[in-house]
């Protein structure tokens, strides 16, 4: 009986998790701690409703939403490292943050750039070295060839959003995307224009999203969508 | 019929284009201007009408025109029966199809045998496809492809795959929406090597078959080979013009809890230009909090630009799985300051973060307020958390009425969360009680016999203890070994307990034997309470020494850069001496060091454990 309450109730939860919410059932809904350990100090009288209550040792556990048992949640490891290609952990796309009101011109972003990698690798001349790309259109941010410990050295610059790993942006090529950025001067690639138009309006949507259908909110992507630009890498001059 | 003022032409196409733009006050003028010019009841307005109707989301509209409209052909039908299917509930077309059939006596077309065979994808009903499928047999459109293409999709829905490989087959010119709905029902149904067998023999291989192979891969479980399909994918020239192949593989890295693949994949989210999606970014929030890295979940959430109810549920829920009660609990009245119903799951995420940390007025307030307030029935997840809540704080007699009293029957997590608190609070009568239930529910759990034993051995019921070890002994080769793992981007190590690689192993040892020493110093006793076995104290010691999380930890200790957090995940709950151990090894090295257990993270800092030492 509780497993058919608890089948339908984690089947309510299923369809309304996305999918990477959901869990797979491993057996047992929860965890329950070793109570073989004592209490350590004298067991506090209940308290009253309006307290919090602490307990300071581990009691049962119950239910935890890690393991709530719906499908495909897998808690096995990995059988091996899976990398993108081009990611190497000395490549890194760095992405900062920039005020709308003014927004700032291209030189300016790209000064900004070369000044926050400046604080890190010593001088803007080394830092004009090691950036290797830059973008100020699909996004603000720019590529440099660093090490992994510097790389964490930027997070914490002003005005830095994200330092993320960077790999191939067009894979055939190896290529990492964006502007190339030679010798402190910014060299200018085609760029591939993402509208809203040329979405899949025309190419039928993979079929599956079941929680598309019962998700209360408006399903449809914001429009801001169409501003955004692919930077489709063509081979290099 | 007063002349036309307009020639039908363009009236048609405007009529399609506030369709597509789902503007109702266009659809309702255009309306309005075809009733004034007589044109409403010339085909084609009937139906583009109600089309345009339905697609504007005025579904009840669609409904009346088609009602009072004075001639229901094919076409009309068509329309409704497509509109409905698409509805919230799809089982309406069925209705309406068999009103088609008996009452007008419509014979229908492939386009409605299409439909009506989507409707019953949509509803998952094998039987009801089946029906489908025969009366398209028996009618003279029997050799229409693209029902057939249905069909195959249908089959592969409600996972009768062979019957699905039957139809394909019998098409003779497959186009590309059949490829990949084989393709896609393999691969969702767990049929992998088919399913690849099958994709390398299409034609053409787009993004959309790329994707249907993937998320069929995702959704019967294989993450693993989900990415490794992502990267084949890049390698061909496919272009990423959709975001839901990217949300699919994030999704999948959320899954393998590989936080640095994770991380590159934003890297390319970013790149490709989709910063804006807000799928994607419910997808990154997702990943992040489940690779244990809440503060990069909370930037990605912070930075989303329209956030809907998965949004900031994901949110909640991942804060209070990493101990940030006070976090889930403002966000969620951030929530609803923004106009967001919350779900079934937000409660679940906010009444778990209450409980862990005693916070029993305020989860008993949102349980009630659940229904009240929200008319969500509380399921039995939500009330083991409530007992949870209401047993870690001494609630016991209001948990116990709690237990008795809710409509579900309760399990072993319920019981279970129960006996610890009675135990706890030492009331032998109750515990003895409760032990007797839970033992009744033939628990599977190896620490519920623990639980249980120790709760009979207090209270005196010495043959219940050796039925217990009894039982215990027996669930003994069952138990799953305990492992961790630790990714740092170029490489990852899976530790097994009680065994290390080869290659680092004197590092390891020596590493753990120097932080002994020093932890020793500073007062840590080894806890061998947690060892199930019955073997020499000594012995037990070194078992725990050998824990795999403690391994996994000096791994990172040895090989990450020095200063970042070290990430480990653990299949297995983890144990009171492991938790101890590594407080005084984030205290001794500095570092901070999050695992993630079976049930939720824990932030070792300092000395301390985000969770309070209350897991």
């Amino acid at each position: 009986m509780a497993s058919v309450a608890q089948r339908r109730a984690s089947n309510l939860l299923s369809r309304l998790l996305p999918r990477s919410l959901l869990s797979r059932d491993r057996g047992p809904l929860a965890r329950l701690t070793v109570a073989a350990m004592e209490v350590s100090h004298p067991a506090a009288p209940p308290l009253p409703w309006l307290f919090v209550a602490r307990s300071k040792t581990t009691s049962g556990s119950g239910y935890s939403p890690l393991n709530d048992p719906s499908p495909n949640w897998s808690n096995r490891p990995p059988k091996e490292t899976i990398l993108l290609d081009g990611c190497d952990y000395e490549h890194w796309l760095i992405v900062m943050e920039f005020s709308e009101d003014p927004k700032p011109s291209e030189d300016e972003m790209i000064g900004a750039y070369v000044k926050t990698l400046a604080a890190v690798v010593g001088s803007e001349e080394e830092a004009k070295k090691k950036i290797y790309s830059v973008c100020t259109t699909t996004y603000t941010g720019f590529g440099a060839l660093i090490s992994e410990e510097l790389s964490y050295k930027v997070k914490g610059l002003p005005g830095v959003l994200w330092v993320l790993p960077d790999s191939y942006l067009d894979v055939p090529n190896k290529d990492y995307g964006g502007d190339l950025f030679v010798d402190g001067k910014v060299i200018h690639r085609p760029q591939f224009r993402f509208t809203e138009r040329q979405q899949t309006r025309t190419r039928p949507r993979p079929r599956y999203d079941r929680r598309r259908e019962t998700m209360q909110v408006e399903r449809r992507e914001p429009m801001m969508r169409g501003t955004s630009g692919q930077n489709h890498r063509g081979k290099p001059e | 019929m007063p002349p036309l003022s307009n020639p039908p032409q363009p009236l048609a196409a405007l009529l399609r284009s506030s369709a597509r733009r789902r503007d109702r006050t266009a659809c309702r003028k255009l309306h309005a201007h075809l009733l004034k010019s007589g044109l409403h009841q010339r085909p084609p307005f009937p139906s583009a009408l109600l089309d345009a109707y339905a697609k504007a989301a005025l579904l009840s509209d669609a409904r009346y025109l088609f009602d009072e409209s004075s001639h229901r052909d094919a076409v009309l039908y068509s329309a409704l029966l497509s509109a409905l299917s698409h509805s919230d509930r799809p089982s309406q077309a069925l209705s309406l199809f068999r009103r088609m059939v008996s009452v007008d006596a419509v014979p229908p077309d492939g386009f409605i045998f299409a439909t009506l065979v989507k409707t019953c994808s949509r509803i998952g009903s094998l039987r009801l496809g089946k029906q489908a499928h025969a009366q398209f047999l028996l009618s003279s459109f029997f050799t229409d492809d693209v029902v057939r293409s249905s069909l195959v999709d249908m089959y592969s829905k409600c996972c009768a795959v062979d019957d699905a490989r039957k139809v394909f087959d019998t098409v003779p010119d497959k186009n590309h929406v059949c490829w990949t709905a084989m393709v896609s029902g393999y691969a969702s149904n767990g049929r992998k090597s088919e399913a690849l067998e099958l994709f390398w023999q299409m034609p053409r291989r787009d993004l959309f078959a790329w994707t249907a192979l993937i998320s069929g891969f995702l959704q019967s479980g294989d993450s693993f080979d989900a990415v490794k399909l992502f990267v084949e994918m890049r390698r061909s020239e496919v272009e990423i013009d959709d975001s839901f192949v990217l949300s699919t593989v994030v999704g999948a890295s959320s899954d393998l809890a590989a936080l640095e693949l994770g991380r590159q994949l934003h890297g390319l989210v970013l790149a490709l230009g989709y910063k804006s999606s807000m799928i994607l970014g419910n997808a990154l929030v997702d990943m992040y909090a489940k690779c244990s890295d809440i503060r990069s979940a909370r930037a990605v959430f912070e930075g989303l630009v329209m956030r809907d109810v998965i949004s900031w549920t994901t949110m909640v829920v991942g804060e209070a799985q990493h101990g940030r009660a006070i976090g889930a609990l403002d966000l969620y009245d951030k929530m609803l300051l923004a106009g967001v119903k919350p779900n079934e799951v937000t409660f679940t995420g906010l009444i778990y973060a209450c409980s862990h940390a005693g916070l029993v007025q305020k989860g008993c307030e949102l349980f009630d307020s659940m229904e009240q307030d929200h008319g969500i029935r509380p399921s039995l997840q939500h009330y083991t958390c409530l007992l949870d809540l209401l047993s870690r704080s001494g609630h016991l007699t209001e948990a116990e009425n709690v237990i008795n009293s809710m409509p579900y029957v309760p399990d072993e997590a319920s019981w279970g969360a129960l006996l610890s608190a009675c135990k706890k609070q030492a009331d032998t009568p109750m515990s003895v009680r409760m032990a007797d239930r839970l033992l009744g529910l033939k628990p599977k759990d190896p620490s519920t016999y623990i639980l249980l034993s120790n709760t009979y051995a207090a209270a005196g019921k010495w043959d219940n203890v050796a039925s217990v070890r009894k039982l215990m002994a027996e669930m003994d080769v069952k138990r799953e070994p305990g492992y961790s793992w630790i990714d740092l981007g170029k490489e990852s190590c899976l530790f097994r307990a009680g065994e290390v690689p080869y290659t680092m192993r004197h590092e390891i040892i020596r590493l753990l034997n120097e932080l002994a020493n020093e932890m020793n110093k500073r007062g840590y006793v080894p806890d061998t309470r947690s060892v199930m076995h019955d073997v020499e104290e000594n012995e037990k010691e070194q078992q725990l020494f050998m824990h795999s999380e403690r391994l996994a930890v000096a791994f990172g200790l040895l090989k990450s850069i020095p200063g970042t957090t070290i990430r480990v995940i653990k299949n297995l709950r983890i144990c009171v001496d492991c938790h101890n151990v590594l407080k005084f090894i984030s205290e001794i090295t500095g570092r901070e060091i999050v695992v993630r257990d079976a049930n939720r993270f824990h932030h070792f800092e300092v000395g301390k454990c985000s969770c309070g030492d209350f897991w």
